[in-house]
């Protein structure tokens, strides 16, 4: 039976975080961020994507002729992602009009392709269950953190329900302005940068030599 | 027998049984999902519609309750049609005109076939037509209600990708959209629509035109509504016009009980004019 | 005039790196020098200009719902087609390449294969659908635009971080942290040509 590996879940959830330490699936991660539902949908799309992804790839793994891996594996991908995306479609449209090309661009998230190249490829399926779903939601944290600051910031909402404002006019205070800042693409940048910054803080083995 | 996973036949065959199974499951995907796809575009549309007239309707139109209102108003009888010259056109399925085919380059096309929904709503129509065009990123569209008069009763407003936050308050932000109700689109007799300018400025179609104010933070958006609400307005001109009760005349220059000279409708009594038509001319 | 005007908003205002965040993966790769970063940048470039006109001609017509008759709408297959146009463009380019332009194999080659999964290739292919231009030589324009603005941007990127290696830079910064952080301002700055108009 599979052994258990430790650190094959939790690992990828922090220390080995694809986006902020193995650097994989970037373009998604910040342009969807603005609010948090489409983020955390986001997030929760491609777990879902990669997981399966993982074990089909994993189950195939021994049949899988060598000089047509890549595009097997982009089949499987891109055949997901329909799934995925008609399913937002048809049952989170608001979402999915907010999502636009992000959830069709999940098939060339390098966090797929890097999983399933250094992953599913050699292993047995419930690891490389394990695998998806632990750097699935890495992502997913990523996401939820930098769209929670985007969204408290810059629309003074969270999750669309109005919080600074509120806070503001009960004070009797008027004219508070968001921070429109934080609404443009070059914010996600900054806010990776320096969510990046505190974690190699925090763990210095990460740090570039 | 081992199988040699790098042989021709076999990655053909591989290849080919891979894509049989991935059409065959997509396509059980997409066929099984589509008419609740359909259903939500529909329902979006709908909402989108009747958003423009919800201060009549005294309720916010949800994606929840905008196909029971739509049942309720009746309004799959009340579609028209027009085209630029005002004339209604026959045979058209209304529901499923697409606003963006009707421009081009963010003016009604000279063959455009224009949707208008006619709402009853208290003994009065409204009638709300689509408007279309470039937003500061990408296309913004929406649609206004107006009564036969040209006074404005609502409007609501989409885009594709204006900045969150700041452009995107022309969706977001209720009282953007409400500020245009009450506003007239006719001035003088000429269709002036309404601007949207900085606080204090006048309307720059039509001197002495009606304006809102423009979104902080988002005037290049706003500019493109103001834009987009003139060209799509215009497009409607001779609908609106012919939708329009004409304005009593204020003179009488002929014998009494003979229509009445100069601009607008009425007929001669004594002096002054009247809008009911004489039994005997 | 419509074209510059395409031309130019995709290179400058739809930047697809600093409005879009089209292809970050290689961006961050591939920008630790200007020579590597300019030759992927041109890679990029070349292969979007090769597929989006073979993906524009694809979904204006296979994929056009009732191109096979009433009723058959193929358009959900979208991505699958686009993917497996761009693989296989990818690999026929490379081939082609190879065999009669062996110096530009050289610089180009060791990029091609990347280039299948780069984001910003099949990004631009979705991108061009959701804009449903109205015939073939916007689709290559806008092809042309986003390939130099990615150039662009990694061209810029690379010339910094060369400097940037020479610099003090406090250490769980260095490296990818603050490369993010140059792009970030970059992208502020390239938001001064939002709102242009030819």
């Amino acid at each position: 039976m599979a052994e258990k590996k430790p650190g094959v879940f939790t690992g990828p959830l922090w220390t080995n975080n694809p986006v902020v330490v193995q650097v994989l699936g970037i373009c998604s991660a910040l342009a969807v961020t603005t609010q948090m539902k489409p983020a955390l949908v986001m997030g929760i799309s491609l777990t879902c994507v990669l997981a399966f992804a993982n074990v089909i790839i994993s189950l195939l793994r021994n049949t899988i002729p060598n000089r047509i891996r890549i595009i097997v594996q982009l089949v499987v991908v891109a055949a997901l992602v329909i799934i995925v995306n008609q399913i937002l479609k048809a049952y989170a449209f608001e979402v999915s009009k907010q999502l636009s090309v992000y959830v069709g661009l999940i098939i060339t998230n390098c966090i797929l392709m890097g999983r399933l190249e250094a992953f599913a490829l050699g292993n047995k399926p419930w690891p490389a269950l394990l695998d998806g779903l632990g750097n699935g939601l890495g992502y997913a944290i990523i996401l939820f953190v930098v769209a929670t600051f985007r969204e408290f910031f810059g629309s003074g909402t969270l999750f669309g329900f109005d919080v600074i404002a509120r806070f503001v006019n009960e004070a009797g205070y008027d004219g508070y302005q968001n921070c429109g800042f934080f609404v443009m693409p070059s914010a996600a940048l900054i806010l990776l940068g320096c969510i990046i910054w505190y974690l190699r803080a925090k763990n210095p083995d990460l740090q570039d030599k | 027998m081992a199988l040699n996973r790098n042989s021709n036949v076999y990655t053909v065959i591989y290849a080919t049984v891979l894509t049989v199974l991935v059409a065959v499951l997509l396509t059980v995907a997409a066929v099984g999902l589509a008419p609740q796809q359909k259903a939500n575009s529909d329902n979006e549309k709908k909402q989108q519609i009747l958003s423009s007239i919800s201060s009549v309707l005294g309720k916010d139109v949800t994606l929840d309750n905008a196909a029971q209102i739509w049942d309720e108003l009746n309004m799959d009888q009340n579609l028209l049609a027009v085209n630029v010259e005002g004339n209604q056109l026959e045979g058209v399925n209304v529901f499923e005109l697409v606003a963006k085919q009707q421009f081009s380059k963010g003016e009604v096309k000279a063959d455009a076939q224009l949707p208008v929904f006619c709402a009853n709503v208290g003994g009065t129509t409204y009638y709300i037509m689509c408007m279309y065009g470039a937003g500061l990123w990408d296309a913004i569209w929406g649609y206004i209600a107006v009564d036969a008069e040209g006074q404005v009763y609502g409007c609501s407003f989409d885009h594709a990708g204006e900045t969150a936050g700041l452009g995107a308050k022309i969706k977001d932000d209720p009282n953007f959209a409400a500020a245009f109700c009450g506003k007239n689109v006719w001035k003088d007799g000429e269709l002036a629509s309404i601007d949207v300018n900085k606080p204090g400025k006048a309307n720059r179609f039509v001197a002495g035109g009606e304006h809102v104010d423009c979104i902080t933070g988002a005037t290049k958006t706003s500019d493109c509504v103001s834009v987009m609400m003139f060209n799509s307005l215009s497009g409607y001109k001779n609908f609106l016009l012919s939708i329009k009760p004409m304005a009593l005349s204020t003179e009488c220059c002929g014998e009494a009980a003979a229509p009445c000279c100069g601009e607008g409708e009425g007929y001669c009594k004594g002096e002054s004019c009247e809008n009911v038509e004489p039994e005997n001319k | 005039m419509e074209y510059l005007n395409l031309f130019v908003k995709s290179i400058f205002i739809d930047n697809m790196i600093f409005a879009l965040f089209l292809g970050m993966c290689s961006y961050l790769a591939v920008s630790k020098t200007v020579k590597t970063a300019v030759g992927l940048g041109a890679a990029v470039t070349f292969v979007l200009l090769v597929t989006l006109p073979v993906n524009y001609l694809l979904n204006e017509t296979v994929l056009k719902p009732g191109y096979f008759g009433e009723g058959i709408d193929l358009s959900y297959l979208s991505f699958i087609v686009f993917i497996a146009v761009i693989a296989a463009i990818v690999q026929i380019v490379e081939m082609v390449v190879e065999k009669f332009f062996p110096a530009l194999y050289g610089s180009l080659g060791i990029f091609l294969p990347l280039i299948a999964v780069n984001c910003a290739i099949l990004g631009g292919s979705l991108f061009m659908q959701q804009k449903e231009f109205e015939n073939i030589g916007y689709a290559a324009v806008y092809a042309l635009g986003s390939g130099i603005g990615w150039l662009f941007a990694i061209a810029c990127i690379a010339a910094i971080r060369e400097k940037l290696s020479y610099s003090h830079i406090p250490a769980p910064l260095k490296g990818l942290g603050i490369t993010f952080i140059a792009t970030g301002l970059m992208a502020i700055a390239f938001l001064s040509f939002s709102g242009i108009q030819l």
